[in-house]
């Protein structure tokens, strides 16, 4: 396993995915509205002539919106043969966080606790280490 | 030899061949005089067994070989065609049917072939446990080929000649080949023998080696195997202008291709002392049968593709049709009028590739309307009907992934117009009706999509009947059912949980009503109607498009939004104003040449945000079944081609969503799926 990680900001918490699930990070571009998908759900976009659903992270996790600024990235993630995107607010580095930073925790309270696998420490910086099989865990209730 | 590699292919084939002989059993069935039938039956088991064997599956090998031990008694005529052996044959038939699909499925099905046989076959044992073997009388005496003889002179390799020989109307001579004591070169006089020979045919084997007859390593005979379609004295001619060679024996082997690799291979000889060249017996030679004459006409020089290569070239034409309507787009906003004559150019090839991919694609329907006539046979003896199947437009053409869809919406109408649709044979007398019912599936072109109609001529559908069924089953309510139209009643049938057999019988009625063949039909962008005549019968047309992947639809702007819907779905389009909007009990609806359309603002119904309230609106009047429903936009754009890309894993089964379109200018736009958009 990798301790190599992407840490991004929402709000003005401090997250991480594992390097190894992302494909790619883009700018923002035109997302176009999937009317009746669930409200987590921001749209599609298209990726090099593949249609991705994009996940907003504030609705997600349950945060205050948050406009859209020239930070705004895209997190194309791959799972499980699965392509996906989720916004976040600023990409901040790819850092190294070896497995004895990272305290599997479940004390934090809050929407997006159920989302965490742990907090990750480095130096001053606590970065919240998000279960991406939990956060990416879509479907479409009919 | 690692033979997985093989399988799939072993399976097609082997389904093709399951395929022609049920066809052609069904055909001895309606016809047992027909012989020839026997021959193609026996092929076909002969190939399957063939096959089977070098793939090692040791049952289906045994089972196709006690097929053909019958058979073959069947075209000795030592045993008759009885409405029993039929039975049995479409039975093992079956049954090798499911062993393909285990192997299909990872295992195989051990069974005891002998026994199956002696269950399938019982009725004349003794007869099919005979040792087979030929018996061929010559003109000297009596040679007798043992079945394991002629096998073990040749191998794999030169039978296989032999059948092709076969095939092509040629005939196999073993021609023994004696030198003269005397003669001082006896390799120079083979040479001119084989030299000789090959003016005539193929030379496939001799005995012994080419080598070995070069070398002089032979006493006073050679043999020669040849392959020709010259007759015996043309060889005999060839010979004979060589000095000092005689020929010792010309003996036409008949390998039937049917018995080639099997047990048994009959062989037809003449046996000719030196000096008695012209005393053969040509008459008694078989002659190419016409079938194989056939056969040799039909064959075509095809490929075989797996399909996700197809697919994947599908949608690489897909992406290459996008990138041209960007082009286009940037054309027309930078006009640059320099770019007009390419992008007209690449419009042009594009198309064609398009069109060459989608018929690439296509596939007869015939695939599928081959397994109705061995079903509806099945299912008349079943429910003591009889039945007069029509098939018509075998060779139209769909889209692979329609026609994978399309065969299980087929058999379940087949089925409900066979079990509620056709009289019993006594019932039709009563009703002074031809008491051989009608069952007519045709299929057929119509511009951009296929019909398809399964038409029959029995009772046709009970309006009371469904009725009564529909407020039993809370489909509608009594008052309802009072003021439906008839057209209304009769759709009442495609709805969920809706079944009007009396009796639950094994074929139908079994809660799979319907509504499940117009869901299909509809998820493949399809429609279905239903027409039906008191006594007289009842007709289904479905209507499906040529191809799912790319599809013509007519672009609408609701606000900021963009949306395509597929043009297949549409009537007409017009414009309204927001005043002629009428609201009848909550419904908005809109009189259009004194037709009550009812409208549905796809506005509201995707909740599109955004607030402009424009003055005119449009109505795109589009299909559902057989309802108009006028749909409403604030905008039409135009007409465009798109390409269908799914919504993925995570967004799939949206109603009202088909998938997306990526459009010019590189935005994505949704595609409105009718059937599911209300």
């Amino acid at each position: 396993m990798s301790d190599q990680y992407v840490a991004f900001k929402l709000d003005s918490n401090e997250y991480a995915v594992e390097i190894l699930a992302v494909q790619e990070i883009i700018r923002w571009s035109n997302i176009t509205r999937v009317p009746r998908a669930p409200e987590y759900i921001k749209g599609v976009i298209n990726l090099r002539g593949a249609i991705i659903p994009i996940v907003d992270s504030h609705l997600r996790f349950e945060l205050a919106g948050q406009e859209v600024t020239d930070d705004t990235r895209i997190i194309v993630f791959r799972y499980d043969d699965t392509i996906i995107g989720l916004t976040v607010d600023l990409v901040t580095e790819v850092l190294s966080l070896p497995q004895q930073s990272i305290e599997k925790h479940q004390s934090i309270h809050g929407a997006e606790n159920q989302f965490i696998s742990g907090i990750g420490k480095l130096e001053e910086r606590l970065l919240i280490i998000l279960d991406l099989a939990k956060v990416l865990e879509l479907g479409v209730q009919h | 030899m690692n033979m997985e590699q093989y399988q799939d292919l072993f399976i097609e084939e082997s389904e093709e061949h399951l395929q022609a002989l049920n066809q052609n059993l069904l055909a001895l069935e309606s016809d047992p005089d027909r012989l020839e039938l026997l021959d193609s039956i026996f092929r076909a088991a002969h190939t399957l067994k063939g096959m089977s064997a070098t793939m090692g599956y040791d049952a289906i090998a045994k089972l196709t070989h006690e097929m053909e031990n019958l058979l073959d008694q069947l075209r000795e005529r030592e045993v008759f065609l009885s409405k029993e052996i039929i039975n049995s044959l479409f039975k093992a038939a079956d049954l090798l049917e499911n062993m393909l699909l285990a192997i299909r499925g990872g295992q195989e099905i051990p069974i005891d072939a002998a026994e199956v046989a002696a269950t399938l076959f019982r009725f004349d044992q003794t007869a099919i446990y005979e040792p087979a073997g030929g018996v061929v009388l010559s003109g000297e005496g009596v040679q007798i080929y043992q079945g394991g003889d002629i096998l073990q002179e040749f191998n794999e390799y030169e039978l296989n000649l032999f059948r092709r020989a076969a095939e092509e109307g040629a005939a196999v001579w073993k021609t023994v080949v004696r030198v003269e004591d005397s003669c001082v070169m006896k390799a120079v006089r083979a040479f001119m023998v084989f030299k000789n020979l090959e003016t005539l045919g193929e030379i496939i084997k001799s005995v012994p080696s080419v080598q070995d007859i070069e070398d002089e390593k032979f006493q006073s005979e050679f043999t020669v195997y040849l392959v020709t379609a010259k007759s015996d004295e043309d060889i005999r001619a060839k010979m004979s202008v060589i000095s000092e060679i005689s020929l010792a024996e010309l003996t036409r082997i008949i390998l039937d291709e049917d018995n080639s690799a099997g047990t048994q291979a009959l062989a037809e000889t003449t046996e000719n002392t030196a000096g008695d060249k012209q005393a053969a017996s040509p008459d008694v030679r078989k002659q190419p049968s016409p079938a194989s004459q056939e056969k040799k006409q039909k064959i075509h020089q095809t490929v075989r593709v797996d399909i996700n290569r197809l697919d994947k070239l599908m949608s690489l034409v897909g992406e290459l049709v996008i990138n041209k309507t960007r082009l286009e787009q940037i054309n027309v906003d930078n006009k640059l009028n320099s770019l007009n004559e390419t992008i007209e150019q690449i419009n042009r090839i594009t198309d064609d590739l398009q069109t060459v991919v989608q018929n690439v694609r296509m596939v007869a329907i015939e695939q599928v309307f081959n397994r109705f006539p061995r079903m509806v046979r099945d299912l008349a003896n079943e429910l003591g009907k009889e039945v007069n199947l029509l098939l018509e437009g075998k060779e139209t053409e769909l889209d692979r992934t329609v026609i994978d869809e399309i065969s299980d919406p087929l058999v379940h109408l087949i089925r409900n117009s066979l079990d509620h649709g056709l009289e019993l044979p006594e019932e039709r007398l009563a009703l002074k009706k031809n008491p051989v019912g009608l069952l007519k599936l045709q299929a057929k072109q119509e511009g951009n999509r296929v019909v398809i109609i399964v038409e029959d001529d029995g009772r046709g559908i009970d309006f009371e009947a469904i009725k009564k069924k529909a407020i039993e089953n809370n489909v509608i309510s009594q008052h309802e059912a009072d003021t439906l139209e008839e057209q209304q009643i009769l759709n009442l049938i495609f709805e969920p949980g809706f079944s009007t057999a009396e009796k639950v019988t094994d074929l139908s009625g079994r809660g799979v009503g319907l509504d499940v063949v117009k869901s299909k039909i509809l998820s493949l962008n399809g429609q279905v109607y239903v027409e039906t005549r008191k006594g007289q019968g009842t007709k289904f047309i479905i209507k499906l498009p040529l191809t799912l992947a790319i599809i013509q639809a007519l672009m609408v702007k609701v606000q900021q939004e963009l949306y395509a819907i597929p043009l297949a779905n549409i009537d007409e389009t017009t414009s309204l104003e927001l005043s002629q909007v009428k609201d009848v009990q909550g419904q908005q609806v809109v009189v259009l040449r004194g037709k009550v359309l009812p409208l549905y603002f796809l506005r509201s119904i995707l909740a599109v945000p955004g607030n402009r309230t424009p003055e005119e609106l449009y109505v795109v009047v589009v299909r559902k079944g057989d309802t108009q429903i006028g749909v409403v936009v604030d905008e039409l754009v135009g007409q465009q081609e798109t390409v269908i890309n799914s919504l993925g894993k995570t967004l799939s089964g949206i109603p009202g969503i088909a998938g997306a379109t990526i459009l010019g200018d590189g935005s994505v736009s949704l595609i409105i799926d009718i059937g599911t958009l209300f």
